[in-house]
């Protein structure tokens, strides 16, 4: 523990996962997490079928659990009655909660939970599970604010637990090649990259409802609240518009930077930022805005100059490229990123898919390296392969934590509203001190990290 | 003719050097400002007001040298206080009547909403009158440039109401700029804070009573016929596709005109927008065709123009801003009063407010540093406040006003642009000026010019 916080004051990129795979880099990382840790004792050999535990079940958590059905489905816990029918359903053995905390303590068999509820519980729900020793594999964005994700990262360390953030596209061919054009100078030394999204397509921008409907009685209202501070029950919260509420969701930025940015991250090997500013239409103290702009600024990184990296969302997008042409889309329907070289650019879509040099000449002239970074059969599996004893999965908190770090300063900047200066070692905005308040939030009574 | 004689024929043309402005005289005769029947300078001009409640009413107390002799607005509430002021003009709703009947008019000042600016500056000018139209010019880039072509045409006074442009602050930058201050500049920043009403909004339902003070049909003057509603005026117009120009039409004539003129900008060959949109309900995003965007960005180009490289002009609005530049020292404002204007150059960087104001370099140590070269451009006695009486000097046989509209024309066409790419976001539209022409995307050019209603001819 004290050796990777050395090393991170230096390098805090030198922890990503991504090292793991780099060649010679990858014994220095394997100094630090040593690869038999994630087993661990007591370990499910891989014959054997862990026993998984979903929290948070319905929405994207049923097809999470779907995705790695093929092990012991021993619990389930969810809120919504209603929202999670199917998925209980579906698991007619698997015991059935409302309270993590109660299935936790009480399922004493668990050795691996699946989290996939609003973000505003994320932390809470994967700490637990961590400090209880058990792997974890938890929806992006990994957590609701920065602390808790640097918490969670040291916590799946000191634990020694396999962790993956749901960040699928991780696993994806797109995203590899990526990598290993931009390492190749495919496109030379990158200064300037942009990141896009149509999110959000829920409301946001709009203040919170006088009216106070009765709660359903499918509904354990106050476990949905969590450690959020209360408020009474009103559907314009949930089931999926939470994304749009501070106290529950992380805006568009949350719900896709993990993904759009996740290529970016890797290939530039981008650590904390130094700086972050962010633009936007109105903001407004209970949710996020309908579009902004996040303006962000990373130093130089290993034989890599300094880069400006641009986040728009609400369906602002960044120019349109001279390269790109005519009639050709930029990006994919959710998003997507436009890398800017000094030799070239490279676009892909949302998740790293479909990485093309443009214009397409340049990208039928390319002469492709071979691919030295691994290939993953699934995200899902890769994970079911790190708690049984398999290398870490290729979106591991140490990775996954620090990419959640900068997509919710983003979050930050929107809600400071100023140009921040950003000392990431420390979690401390230099420059503006109230900007500071949204770096940690506090837990409502009874509900710890 | 050639976009470089257009260009040449640009007010700013008139105050270079003797060679430019040589070869614009030949186009545009000094002479014929005044031409037959001008106002003697010592003479008082009998000026008639058309939309007198805003703006307008300023431009009115600006002009209180000259005879007001007559004055037009389809609202009697909204203007009463202004009827008051002015108890010996002639009062009317219908400019086209004002302007039929009352012969001794010399000059009119436009103060009406976006979408009647054309139609009144139109009617007016083909009389021989002279005209002072507040920005922007007009609605559509067509009526930009037939108002343009009008003018000339018809050798009246004219002056377009973005009193920036006879500021200080203006010639400043122009000065700075052509001295190489920040040498060649590539790409310049231009932001406002507008809009400030709503907007991505829909048409209301409800259908109230039109107030007995108000002319509703004149009011919609030649845009489509709908029901009256509060939402539109007195002000909120601005948002309303068919009667404003949003933010970019309430705002960019001021902000890009330092840029314009300091850049020598003429017809942009290519322009994109992106904008915000509202979500109401999950996964419908609305399609808004009744109201501009809350907020939105146009990124304009323009080739290189006499010694000046190609230059990308980025605009923002509804809170987008570009990053704060590493020159801006920590705690300094960007811009002024919620716009402003950051100039790119190879050699440095220089910002300045809405109206073309307060500009320096930056970093401050810049500035200070800077030597400044001589005050070449003529400078407009009252500053921005001497606007009006920059263009009555004009109708007086004077020298074209600072931004009459063979300048103001071609300032509201691009500003105008950038709306009509907001209408196609995402589509880098190819533009050809100088026909008035978007060659790659077929259907944006139905932006281009607008149908008028029955009854009403431009």
């Amino acid at each position: 523990m004290r050796r990777n916080k050395a090393s991170s004051k230096r390098e805090p990129a030198s922890i990503s996962r991504r090292d793991f795979i780099g060649g010679a880099a990858a014994v220095a990382a394997f100094t630090i997490v040593p690869r038999h840790v994630l087993g661990g004792p007591g370990q499910t050999p891989p014959s054997e079928k862990l026993n998984i535990a979903g929290i948070g079940v319905g929405g994207k958590g049923a097809g999470d659990i779907g995705a790695v059905s093929s092990e012991n489905i021993v619990a389930l816990c969810d809120v919504d009655d209603k929202r999670a029918g199917e998925t209980f359903e579906k698991y007619p053995g698997a015991k059935r909660y409302r309270d993590f905390r109660k299935m936790l303590e009480k399922e004493k068999n668990i050795e691996a939970v699946v989290v996939a509820t609003p973000d505003h519980i994320h932390a809470a729900a994967s700490m637990m599970a961590i400090k209880m020793g058990k792997h974890v594999y938890c929806e992006k964005p990994l957590t609701h604010s920065i602390y808790e994700a640097r918490m969670l990262t040291e916590a799946a360390r000191t634990q020694k637990v396999a962790t993956q953030m749901g960040n699928q596209g991780h696993s994806g061919e797109g995203t590899r090649l990526i990598c290993e054009w931009i390492w190749d100078g495919a496109i030379g030394e990158v200064r300037e990259v942009h990141a896009w999204t149509n999110r959000p397509i829920w409301p946001q921008g709009i203040d919170r409802p006088e009216e106070t409907p009765a709660v359903p009685g499918t509904l354990a209202w106050d476990l949905w609240l969590g450690p959020a501070p209360y408020r009474p029950y009103h559907p314009a919260y949930l089931p999926f518009k939470w994304r749009g509420w501070w106290d529950f969701g992380t805006g568009a930025l949350g719900d896709m930077a993990c993904h759009i940015i996740d290529p970016i991250f890797w290939a530039l090997k981008l650590g904390y930022p130094k700086s972050v500013e962010a633009v936007s239409t109105k903001v407004n103290s209970e949710t996020a805005p309908t579009a902004s702009i996040i303006y962000y600024e990373f130093g130089a990184r290993e034989g890599m100059p300094p880069v400006k990296m641009t986040w728009y969302d609400g369906e602002l997008m960044p120019p349109k490229p001279e390269e790109l042409e005519e009639g050709r889309r930029m990006g994919s329907g959710n998003g997507g990123v436009l890398f800017v070289g000094d030799k070239g650019k490279l676009m892909c879509g949302c998740y790293g898919k479909n990485p093309r040099l443009i214009p397409e000449t340049a990208m039928q002239a390319y002469e492709r390296p071979p691919k030295t970074i691994p290939r993953v059969e699934e995200h899902h599996k890769d994970w079911l392969n790190a708690c049984k004893g398999g290398k870490p999965a290729c979106s591991n908190f140490d990775y996954s934590g620090p990419l959640t770090e900068v997509v919710l300063l983003g979050n930050l900047a929107v809600r400071a509203g100023k140009r921040l200066e950003w000392d990431g070692e420390n979690m401390r905005v230099t420059n503006v001190d109230e900007a500071n308040q949204y770096v940690r939030r506090d837990y409502r009574a009874g509900w710890t990290l | 003719m050639s976009d470089k004689k257009k260009r040449q024929m640009n007010r700013r043309d008139f105050l270079l050097s003797t060679a430019s402005g040589a070869a614009a005289f030949t186009i545009v005769p000094r002479h014929v400002l005044g031409g037959w029947g001008g106002t003697a300078p010592s003479e008082k001009l009998n000026i008639a007001g058309v939309g007198v409640g805003g703006m307008g009413k300023n431009n009115l107390k600006n002009l209180g040298d000259e005879n007001i002799v007559a004055i037009c607005d389809v609202d009697e509430k909204y203007a009463g206080k202004v009827f008051d002021e002015y108890p010996q003009a002639k009062k009317y709703t219908d400019f086209r009547r004002m302007l039929e009947r009352q012969k001794e008019i010399d000059a009119v000042v436009v103060g009406t909403p976006d979408h009647t600016h054309a139609v009144i500056s139109m009617m007016a000018m083909k009389m021989g009158k002279h005209v002072y139209c507040q920005k922007p010019l007009t609605h559509s880039v067509y009526e930009a440039r037939m108002l343009t072509e009008a003018a000339r045409k018809y050798k009246v006074a004219t002056q377009m109401g973005n009193q920036g442009h006879s500021g200080e602050g203006v010639r400043l930058i122009c000065e700075w700029i052509w001295d190489g201050a920040i040498g060649p500049v590539r790409e310049v920043h231009a932001w406002t804070n507008r809009p400030v009403w709503p907007q991505g909004i829909e048409r209301p339902k409800e259908t109230p009573a039109v107030p007995a003070t108000l002319d509703w049909d004149l009011w919609l003057g030649p845009a489509p016929v709908r029901p009256y509603h509060p939402a539109y005026l007195p002000f909120n117009w601005r948002a309303w596709w068919d009667f404003g120009t949003g933010a970019l039409g309430d705002m960019a004539c001021h902000v890009l005109d330092p840029v314009f003129w300091s850049l020598k900008l003429g017809y942009p060959t290519a322009v994109e927008a992106c904008h915000s949109y509202e979500v109401r309900e999950m996964w419908k995003r609305v399609d808004n065709k009744e109201t501009y965007p809350s907020a939105s960005m146009v990124r304009y180009e323009f080739p290189a123009r006499e010694d000046m490289p190609p230059v990308k002009l980025k605009w923002y609005d509804g809170g987008m801003l570009p990053p704060r530049p590493e020159e801006l020292e920590p705690g300094r404002q960007m811009g002024k009063d919620g716009s402003g204007v950051i100039f790119v150059g190879d050699k440095g960087k220089l910002m300045c407010g809405t109206y073309g104001d307060s500009p320096r370099l930056i970093p401050e140590g810049r500035m200070r540093e800077y030597e400044r070269p001589g005050k070449t451009l003529e400078r407009i006695e009252g500053d921005v406040g001497g606007h009006e009486k920059n263009w009555v000097r004009a109708c007086k046989g004077g020298e074209p006003a600072c931004s009459n509209f063979d300048y103001a024309g071609f300032l509201t066409e691009a500003v105008l642009m950038g709306n009509l790419a907001i209408r196609c976001p995402g589509e880098r539209l190819n533009w050809d000026g100088e026909n008035m022409k978007v060659t790659n995307v077929p259907e944006a050019n139905e932006y281009v010019r607008r149908q008028y209603r029955q009854g009403w001819t431009f």
